[in-house]
This record gives structure tokens, sequence and C-alpha cells, in this order.
């Protein structure tokens, strides 16, 4: 099925990959021009990979050839056959994939990329090390951009590790570990485990935790390949032999669970969420980059690619097999999104509340994919195209979410919200923005952020039966997120300056409102979240519906879509009334100010006690470094010093010392002393004769 | 008539170390320079062989003599083959070696100085921060002009070379070519003696090289290296004579006719061949408990010869496994080989949990390369093609990124006065950015990441695992059992990397450190050049791959390859 072109179209879609990569590179070359040259080029590179991924779903061969369910697998680059890997046994090839779902991801991608790009512009202004910036800036989205358009998993994994490096890298970015870069405050922990981290430690663990993950992925492709033979989606999907066999052996959805394994890591699902909030300490921009664009959405497209393919492969061995791989998503994805979304409400740190709110977002959307397999059959396309749906549009007011973050961190130089307040006349662009893009996160209509995560809910709705426990999670989440997000905004914006800015007003620090490099990026997100929004009930939710749900029919799956905005009333008008009890609570509280929140929390040992186990993160992540990290590090020395340098090595010592005791014990019979070496020659005539007598080797 | 190239390769080096022993007399530590023009041209004789993929060389010796006795006659018969399985363990070794000789020239200026009394090795830290240690290496007399400023870094005055000091260079360089010869004789024997003579071959001028050169108590150590692995060499020994006496032939590449059949049907001495080859060569594998040598000389030797005894020559002892193992005694083999693997686990966690505990950074990349043997192991003890050919490749992987790490340290042991304790390091990317950039990758390669050739690498070798899963029957959990803790072993290897990264490279620049810097291009520029192709063969996985698995997929494992 392989469709390859005589011309040269088939080059465009591994442009939309490799641009960003090249131009990584010749952004540090263009370093030895001059830091403009460098961040030009940086920039540029973000817009022409924009442009690229633009133009891919304008091509004829998508415009016609996919949409009408052919397959667009490029295995041949302008006549040139792409092996990458090419053994007597096997065969792997470094293709790229063009579908629907590659197409709209890209599109997002690039989209929120280059605009996070522009944002950096102003605001690591001034910065030291931007070559390093910039390079690993544009490699991260390159591969992601690899794990969106790659043809079989080791391609994509390719990918998936290099989105997990740059993170790593530009977590800890900076990586001299200054005290002002920590995340966490200083001297609070949690059952004794610190809850600061430096910018280097939080890289760490943001890759060993994700690598984890990985880990599991890895371990669920090699099982495939061990029993496929290929790394090839469409392979995969066209003969399905493996999957029977796989099922023989009681594999088949331990498999699919493991690579959702990876989708857990990267995407910071529970258990392995930890490493997101405290990735909080690298700068605000690739905090924007990592919850917006990259990295968290690449769990969320595996599932969308991997889900499908179990289900068309499982379709053989009856219905339901694939039941709990899809319930494990779908339960994960609602737990954590409750999980976060407590955790959201309390914390003080703005882009630690936000990190947060990107894990419960998340959430939301692996409940969606999760729910898409619980439901019937042909209603698939509803979850998935709700979860794709709510990660655009979480795309778009999360990037802007941080964007504004970034800013009135940098201008009230304190990074907790507490420590803002009454913003909301000096920044006017800045509260305008971040009030449009939190109202979407909130899930207000007529915003980006209502449709999509209505959407969600109604698809669990729908689906019933075991979806109406998640259904219902969502909606308490929903609650809580209303509430955060309008909290947010009005610990920010309104009521009294706290006083460390009017200490910086004495100091002569003026508040003015960030440059145009950095407003008019998130003004454009707030701008394109409202627009999605009012479009989404018009045409945007059913034309994207129908985009996927010819994806999923390429791929199998036959699932048409239809979105009306009759048939969704009931979870539409029990959303809106939920986002408006949240952010009404919200409002009285940290608005209006007629409750306190002090007070309401001091009422009650019980709220006190939830209170601050959300506060403590659940001691999820204190019981990680009590059981896991701690006992490791204490355990390694120990081994060190009690096996390995007391039972192992002294072998070295004991063996010689063993030869020369035996030495010693035969050089003592050596006397030099005539009489006595008669003496034991005559003792041993004796016994000789004794024993030939008693063995009867003499006879008389 | 064969071309007569592969013995060229090998014996060039090792006729004319004696060249290269006068003229380091004569010119010092510039004759490095002929060393690695000697191992330059063996280098591109391989890759010549390598292109044209030459029928293996055979030369015979006194065969007259001994033509009554078939068997005795046929340790005359000595050859050189390269084929896909030695391709990459050959050119690795040769690669390395080559980088390794221009690298040893300030390293070794820095080492001879230091041992000749005429630079003292002080790091003298400023009164507030905690007093380094210094390491063992100082020698009692020392002479050389050090100026220690008030802020406590220490000034070198670059001594010049004289009579004495070319006398150690001519030394170190004659032993040098001799021992790479050694390791390459070893890689492409087809003759059982021949390949225990380059065996014992490598291993004599690397123990006069730490006895030497070395650090601490360097005669000590070296003995016990010589011994440790002498020993193993004996037990191989054993286990070579008894297949030679079974088969009547010491010529085991090609295999002989009937060696196979001759061998499966010698029931009673098959386990004891086995046991003898695999005792004997873990111990170069440095597989616990039989590893105790491994952490000591590669901590102690100059950091060249670590650069060389860890990336390359201790992973042999796995091709030797692969060669003979698999070609002679494919049944036998088959039956041992979970145990193999799950030694292969055992030593994967257990270097990775010592390298933990490490504060000298030698001995912390010494562990590791235990840690890294144990995939090999694990590898080989799939008995699939995939896995067999994952461990070859492996030993290419850890051997160019080992090789960088081995030689940072150093690097950072020559501009920092002899600093190994990773608790006195930090901060040290604002001082030495092209070593933090060339650390990285290959940490990255240590860990199995994509993009670098360790994760081309690992994967075959975990997928070699699954596949023996998936092969199912009473084994089929326990292989997946095993092949998922192997996997959960890289979160191991990143805990290590990344650790010592951070420890190494971030943070806070110690002031001690403040004057460090990078220097002269002898030793980054192999730096590069390895970490280079560290990368390159993880984006272009096919040039190993492909002669690899060509020799590989027709192996006598009689399990199904893939198809």
């Amino acid at each position: 099925m392989a469709f390859s072109l005589s011309s040269c179209s088939d080059l465009i879609p591994n442009l939309v990959w490799m641009v960003p990569i090249i131009g990584g590179a010749l952004s540090v070359l263009a370093a030895g021009f001059g830091d403009r040259a460098r961040n030009y080029v940086a920039i540029a590179t973000g817009f022409v990979t924009a442009l690229t991924a633009t133009l891919l779903l304008l091509l004829p061969e998508f415009t016609t050839y996919t949409l009408g369910g052919g397959i667009w697998d490029i295995t041949h680059v302008c006549g040139v056959q792409e092996t990458w890997i090419s053994t007597p046994l096997f065969t792997i090839q470094a293709g790229v994939l063009v579908d629907p779902l590659t197409a709209v991801l890209a599109l997002t991608v690039s989209w929120v990329s280059f605009l996070i790009l522009v944002y950096s512009l102003g605001y690591m202004k001034g910065e030291r090390n931007l070559t390093r910036y910039y390079f690993l800036m544009n490699f991260f989205i390159g591969n992601m951009l690899l794990i969106v358009m790659s043809d079989n998993f080791l391609l994509l994994f390719l990918g998936w590790e290099g989105v997990g490096y740059c993170s790593y890298a530009l977590i800890g970015f900076w990586h001299s570990d200054e005290m002002k870069y920590w995340v966490g405050t200083h001297g609070e922990t949690t059952a004794g485990v610190p809850e600061a981290y430096s910018p280097t430690n939080a890289g760490m663990k943001a890759f060993i935790m994700t690598r984890i993950g990985d880990i599991a992925f890895l371990v669920g492709i090699l099982l495939i390949f061990a029993y496929a033979h290929t790394f090839d989606f469409y392979k995969l999907v066209q003969n399905t032999s493996w999957a029977s066999d796989l099922a023989a052996s009681g594999l088949l959805v331990p498999a699919a669970i493991l690579i959702f394994g990876g989708a857990v890591g990267k995407s910071a699902q529970f258990p392995l969420h930890e490493w997101l909030p405290d990735a909080m300490a690298g700068p605000t921009s690739v905090s924007a980059l990592i919850h917006a664009a990259t990295m968290v959405n690449a769990g969320v497209f595996l599932v969308g690619t991997v889900g499908p393919i179990f289900l068309i492969a499982s379709a053989s061995l009856g219905t339901g097999v694939m039941f709990p791989f899809f319930a494990t998503v779908a339960a994960i994805g609602a737990f954590t999104a409750l999980l976060a979304a407590s955790q959201a409400m309390v914390h003080d740190e703005v882009k630690k509340v936000l990190a947060y709110s990107t894990v419960s977002q998340i959430g939301y959307m692996m409940l969606g994919l999760g729910v898409a397999g619980l439901s019937a059959p042909a209603d698939f396309s509803i979850g998935f195209t709700a979860g794709f749906f709510h990660l655009i549009s979480q795309a778009l007011f999360k990037a802007g979410l941080f964007m504004c973050a970034g800013w009135l961190i940098h201008v009230t130089e304190s990074k907790y919200a507490s420590q803002m307040g009454g913003l909301r006349k000096e920044l006017k662009i800045t509260f305008i923005a971040m009030m449009i893009v939190a109202l979407s996160l909130a899930g207000f209509p007529p915003l980006s952020g209502f449709w999509s995560k209505d959407a969600i809910l109604g698809a669990a709705l729908q689906a019933g039966g075991i979806s109406t426990i998640f259904y219902i999670v969502g909606i308490v989440t929903a609650l809580m997120t209303a509430f955060y997000s309008i909290r947010l905004i009005g610990i920010i914006f309104a009521g009294k300056k706290s006083e460390n800015i009017e200490n910086l007003e004495a100091k002569g620090h003026h508040i003015h409102e960030a440059p145009g490099t950095m407003w008019v990026p998130y003004v454009i997100l707030a701008g394109a979240t409202l627009v999605i929004g009012i479009l989404a009930p018009i045409f945007l939710q059913q034309s994207l519906g129908s985009l996927f749900s010819k994806y999923l029919a390429n791929l199998g799956v036959v699932s048409p879509y239809s979105f009306n905005l009759g048939s969704e009333a009931l979870s539409l008008s029990i959303g809106f009334g939920i986002s408006v009890l949240g952010i009404f609570i919200a409002y009285l509280a940290y608005i209006r100010r007629s409750i306190s929140p002090v007070a309401v929390v001091n009422s009650s040992p019980v709220i006190y006690g939830f209170y601050h186990f959300f506060l403590h993160r659940w001691y999820i992540n204190a019981f990680y470094y009590k059981v896991i990290v701690y006992p490791i590090s204490r355990g390694t020395t120990w081994i060190f010093r009690n096996f390995e340098q007391k039972v192992i090595e002294p072998v070295n010592i004991g063996a010689p010392e063993f030869g020369s005791d035996v030495s010693g014990l035969l050089r003592r019979i050596q006397t030099g002393i005539e009489e006595e070496y008669l003496f034991a020659f005559g003792i041993g005539i004796a016994l000789l004769i004794i024993i030939f007598f008693l063995f009867g080797y003499v006879t008389i | 008539m064969v071309e007569p190239i592969l013995i060229q390769a090998v014996l060039v080096p090792i006729i004319l170390s004696p060249v290269a022993y006068f003229l380091g007399k004569r010119y010092g530590s510039k004759s490095a320079w002929f060393t690695f023009v000697v191992l330059l041209y063996s280098t591109l004789l391989l890759l010549y062989a390598a292109s044209h993929s030459l029928p293996p060389e055979q030369y015979s010796f006194f065969p007259q003599s001994l033509a009554g006795s078939p068997l005795l006659s046929s340790i005359g018969i000595v050859g050189f083959y390269l084929d896909g399985i030695s391709l990459p363990f050959a050119l690795t070794i040769y690669i390395i070696c080559t980088a390794v000789a221009l690298y040893s020239v300030p390293y070794m200026k820095h080492r001879i100085f230091e041992q000749e009394g005429m630079v003292t090795e002080v790091v003298t830290a400023s009164p507030n921060s905690k007093q380094p240690q210094q390491s063992e290496s100082i020698m009692p007399n020392k002479t050389g002009a050090v100026t220690v400023t008030e802020t406590g870094e220490a000034r070198y005055a670059e001594p010049t070379e004289n009579q004495r000091t070319n006398e150690r260079f001519a030394l170190y360089f004659a032993l040098y070519l001799l021992y790479s010869a050694g390791m390459m004789g070893t890689v492409l024997s087809t003759n059982l003696i021949e390949l225990y003579f380059f065996f014992e071959f490598m291993l004599i001028p690397s123990y006069f090289l730490i006895a030497e050169f070395g650090y601490g108590a360097r005669g000590r150590i070296s003995l016990m290296y010589l011994l440790w692995t002498h020993i193993g060499a004996l037990l191989m020994l054993l286990g070579f004579l008894t297949i030679g006496t079974v088969t009547s032939t010491f010529v085991f590449n090609p295999p002989p006719a009937g060696a196979v059949t001759a061998l499966a049907a010698a029931t009673g001495l098959i386990p004891w061949i086995v046991f003898a080859i695999i005792v004997g060569l873990f111990v170069k594998l440095a597989a616990p408990p039989l590893h105790i040598w491994l952490p000591y000389a590669h901590a102690e030797a100059p950091t060249p010869i670590s650069a060389l005894l860890s990336p390359a020559m201790i992973g042999i002892g796995g091709y030797i496994v692969i060669r003979i193992l698999t070609l002679l005694l494919p049944t036998a083999y088959q039956d041992i080989d979970m145990g193999i693997a799950v030694w292969g686990l055992i030593t994967m966690y257990y270097g990775g949990l010592m390298a933990l505990a490490q504060d000298d950074i030698k001995r912390l990349f010494a562990y590791s390369s235990i840690s890294q043997m144990g995939y090999i192991i694990f590898g080989i003890g799939t008995a699939t093609s995939l896995g067999v050919s994952g461990a070859a490749f492996q030993f290419v992987s850890h051997g160019t990124a080992k090789a960088v790490l081995f030689m940072i340290a150093g690097l950072i042991i020559v501009r920092a006065g002899g600093l190994r304790s990773i608790k006195q390091m930090g901060g040290l990317s604002t001082k030495l950015p092209i070593c933090a950039v060339c650390a990285t990758i290959a940490f990255l390669g240590l860990l199995g990441f994509p993009e670098t050739n360790g994760f081309q690498s690992e994967w075959l070798i975990f997928a070699g695992g699954l596949q023996r899963a998936a092969l199912g029957g009473s084994s089929g959990q326990i292989w997946l059992v095993i092949s998922i803790l192997a996997v959960l072993s890289t979160a191991l290897t990143s805990v290590y990397a990344l650790w010592t990264m951070k420890r190494v490279f971030f943070g806070k620049l110690p002031e001690h450190l403040s004057k460090v810097s990078e220097g002269s291009a002898y030793m980054l520029a192999p730096i590069i050049f390895l970490a280079a192709l560290t990368i390159l063969l993880g984006v272009f996985p096919g040039l190993i791959d492909g002669p690899l698995f060509h020799t590989v997929a027709g192996l006598p494992i009689t399990l199904p390859n893939l198809p």
C-alpha cells in the first residue's frame, strides 16, 4: 500500500521534522556571526517549520489521497529508498506517515512552538548560553515532530527519547543551580523530604522518571516486534496474526499497557507524574513548550496511535479483549485529573499551579481516549476526537497561561502568586489575555476549553457503564479546575498590591507591561482560544471529528462522527453549571474577597487536613524518595562497604595469604636436623609396611 | 594467493615497536606521531579488508616436521580473518588505539614529569574550603617549580623533556604498540593456539604499562591484574586443548568439517570445556564475583591505558565466547544460555549499583564498564541472532562511549592537578564546555539513548531476550522476566550517568577549579572524534548492522531467526 510519488512532494513531510533539527544546528553556526544572527535563524526555523506543516495540509496527496482513504506512508524521498537499518533478518524503514492525526498535531505543535520561540526572544533576553538554548529548543521541536510523523515504533522511539533529553537539558538550563532558579520553597519538607529542587536536580528527576515509563514502552514494542517482526504501524494493522499470538501467550493486554507506560511517563500521569511540577525550575518559555507543544502531548499522541492499532488487531479475538487496556487508560486519566487538580487548588507558586493543571488536563485527554475504547466501536471517534480536540485547546490556553506567568514572574521578581496582587491596572494586556486563557481552562463558554472538555465528559456520559464513574470524577475535577483558574487570576490581579510589589515600587522598580515580542504571542493565543471556541459549535468540532473518523477508517475502525448541540445539551449544561459554580466560589474568595480562604481552611480539622494533604502532593513524592531514592543511594554504599570490600576484595589478600600459610606449614618440617629426618624416615617406612599388610599388598 | 593485509595489521605494529622505542628515546613525546601513523596504517588496512570482504588469510609454519600429527601440525596454521563478527571488534579496537595514541601525548607528559618529580602535583584549596585529598600518585621527592598563589591555584611550570623522560616516553609507546597489536591479533585469530598466544600477548605489555606508569600501589595492582587474567587465560587454554584433542585440529574459523559433530559426541567432556572457557573468559569480562581486579586496574592505570583496557580489551572476552561457544558447541551452549543471561543480568545490576557508590571518577567508570559488560553477556546469553549481534554491537557502543569518558577523566586529571574525587568537582561545564558536551553524548550512549549507538546495540540485545520469551515453552515466562529486568537496568544506568554528570559538570564551580581550561587539541580532538562516532553510529547503525548480521545470521544457532 506504500504510496510513492515520482515528484518530490514526498520531501515535505520529511522536512517537517528535519527543518527544526537542521535549523537548530544552523543556529549554532550562526552564533559565529553574533547573537542577533543566531536568534533570527532560530526563530526563522520555527517559522519555516510551521509553514512546512501548513503546506503539508495543502498538498494534493493529503487533501485528495489521504482524506480519500489512502495511506500515505512515505518510504521513498525523491525516488530514494529510505532504509534505515537493513540486515538479512529484518529491514527498518525511516519512513514518515501522513494521516489526519499527524497533520493536525504537526500543525498545532509547529505553530504553538513558533509563538513560544518568538516569546523567547523577549523572555530570554540578556541570558547567557543562548546558543545552547535555541539549539535545544529547535531540537526539541524537531524530535516532537519526528514522534508525530514517524511511521514505525522504532523511529518514534528515537524522537521519543530525543524529547526526553531536550526536556532534561532545558529544565536544567541554568545549570549553575543558583538559588534564585530553584523550584519550591527552601526549608519546606514533606515527611522529611525537601520540597525544593535545583534546576539540574529537577532535570535529572524528569529524565529518570520519564525513562522508567520509556522502559515499559520499549519492552512493549519489542514484545510486539518479537511476534510481528515489524515496527510499522500499518503493517501491524494489515497483518494482525501477531495479536492472536500475543494473546495466546497472555501478553496482548500487558504489551498494550506497557506501551501506555511510556505515555504515562511522558505525559506525567499517575504514578509517574511527580517530575512535572519540579520541571518548573526551567525557564518559563521551556515550561510553555513542554506543557503546550511538545513533551506531554507525546504521550497522548502515542495512545491515540496505539489504541486503534490494538483495537483492530484484537478485533478477530472478540470484542472486549482490549477492555482492560482502555479501562486502565481511562482510570489513570480520571484519577490523575482529580489528583493534580486538587493540588493546583492549594499551591502558591504560579508555575506550579499551572504544572498541576497540565497534569490534570492531560488526564482529561487520557480519559477521553480511554472512553473511546470503552464505548461501542461505532462511537470510538467521539472519545477520540474529544481527546485530541482538548489537546489542541490545552496547547493554546496553556501556552498562553505560561507566557503570561513568565512575564508576571519577571516583573514582580517573585514566583509566588501571593507576592503579586492588584496588578490589573498596570498590566492591562496581560490581565485580559490571561483572563481569557484562564476562563478557557475553567471551561467557560464560548472559549475552546468549554467545548473540548465537554466533548470528553459528554463521551464518558454517552459511553455509560464503567465510564459513568469516570464522568463523575471528571465533573468534580471540572469544578476544581474552574475554582483554581479563577483563584490564580484573583490572587494575582485583584485586591491590593502585595508587600513585595510595594517594596519594588519603593525601590523605583516600575511595574510595566511586557515588550511586544512577549505580549503579542500570548494575545494571539488568547485570540485563538476565543476564535476556536466560537467556531467549534458551528463547524470546527464536526470537521475535526470527520477528519479523525477518516483517520480511524484508514486503520479499519468504522466510526462516523456527528456533533450537534441538541444531543449534547444535557452534558453541555451540566458542564456550564459546574464551571460557573467553580468560578463563582473563586470569585467570592479571591476577587470580591468576601470569604476568607484562610478562615475556611482553619474552620475544621477535616478541611485543614485535606489542605495539607494536597499541599504535600498527597505524600506521593515523599513516598518515592523514602521508599526508592534514599534506600538505593544508601544501599549501594552499604553493599560497597560491607560486601564488595569485605567479602569479595579479601580474596585478593586471602589467596596469597593462604599460599604463604601453606608454605609456612611445610617449611616447619624442613628443620635441617639429620636426626629428625631419619626419625621421620623410619616412621614413614613403618607406616608403609603396616599399610601394605593391612590392605593385603604383602602376604607372608 | 591471498593478499597479506590482515597479517600486516597485526604484525606491523609489533615489528615497529622497537623503532618506536628508538624514536622515543630521541624525540620524546613527539614520537607519538610515529605510533599514531603506524596504528592509522593498520586501521586503514582493516577498513580495506572490510570493504573488500577478503577471505581468511592462512599461513603455515613448520608444517613438515610435525606432519605426522594433524593436531600438532595444525598449531602451525596461523590465520587471520575479518568477518562480520570480528569486524566491529577489530575496528573499534584500532580506532580507539589510534585516537588514544595522540591523546597520550599531553597525558603522559603530565604523568612522566610527575613521576620524575619534575612537577609537583598540588591542589591547594583556599582555606575555607575542605582540603582536597591529594592523589596517592605524588612521588616523595618533588623538586619541580610550583608556585601556589594566594587564591590557592597551582601554577605549573612546564618542564622540558630530557634524556630521562625521553626514555620513559620510548618505553610507553613501544609497549603501547605491542598492546594494541596483541588485542588485534586476538580478534583476528583463526586458530585456538594463536588465539591463546595473542590473548596473553596483550596482557604482558598492559601489565608493564600499569606497573610502570600507574598510580597508587601500582606494583601490587598490576600484579593482581596479571595474575587474575593469566589464571583466566590458563583455564581457557585448558578448554582449548580439550577442543583441539577432540577435533584433532586447533583451527576453529571457519569451523573444520566434522568438528561440531565430533565435539557434540564427546558428551563427557563438554561440561568441562564449557566451564573452563566461560569462567576463564568471564574473568576478562569482569562478571562478578570474578571482577575484583578490574576496578583497581582501570582506576590506577595511566588514563590513556584505562581508555584502552575498559573500552577495548575486556569486551574481547565476549568476542571469544561468541566465536568458540556458538560456533563449535552450539548445542551445549544452548543448555546453559539462560544461566549466562542471568549472570549477565547480575553483572549489569551489580556494576551499576557499585558505580553509584564511588567517589573516584575513574573507579566509577570502571564499575560502569562492569555493568556494560553485563549487557554483552546477556546478549550472548539470549542465543539468538538479535541478541548476539546486539552483544557485538554493544562492544562498539561501550567502546566509543567509555573511551570518551575515560579521556575526559584524564583531561580533568591533567588540567586540575590530579583531581579524581567527584566530591571536589562541580560546575566544570563552564570551564570545559566541549568536554561537557562530549561527556553528555557518551553518557547518553551508555544509557542506551536513541541517536547514539548505545540504543542501537541495546535494543537488539533486549529484542533477543524477548524473542526467547516469544518462543514460549516453560522457560518463556522466565525469559520475559529477565528481559524486562535487563531493560530496567538502563534506568540504573541513567541514574549513575546523570548523577555523575550533575556532580562533575553542573552546580557551583569550586574555587580550586577556577583556573581549569580545556587546553590542547591533542586531548580534545580524540574526544570529539569518538563522541562524533557515537552519534554517527546511532543515526546510521546500518554501518555495523549490515556486515554483522550477514555473518551472525549464518551462525549455527538453532533457534529460529527472524523471517
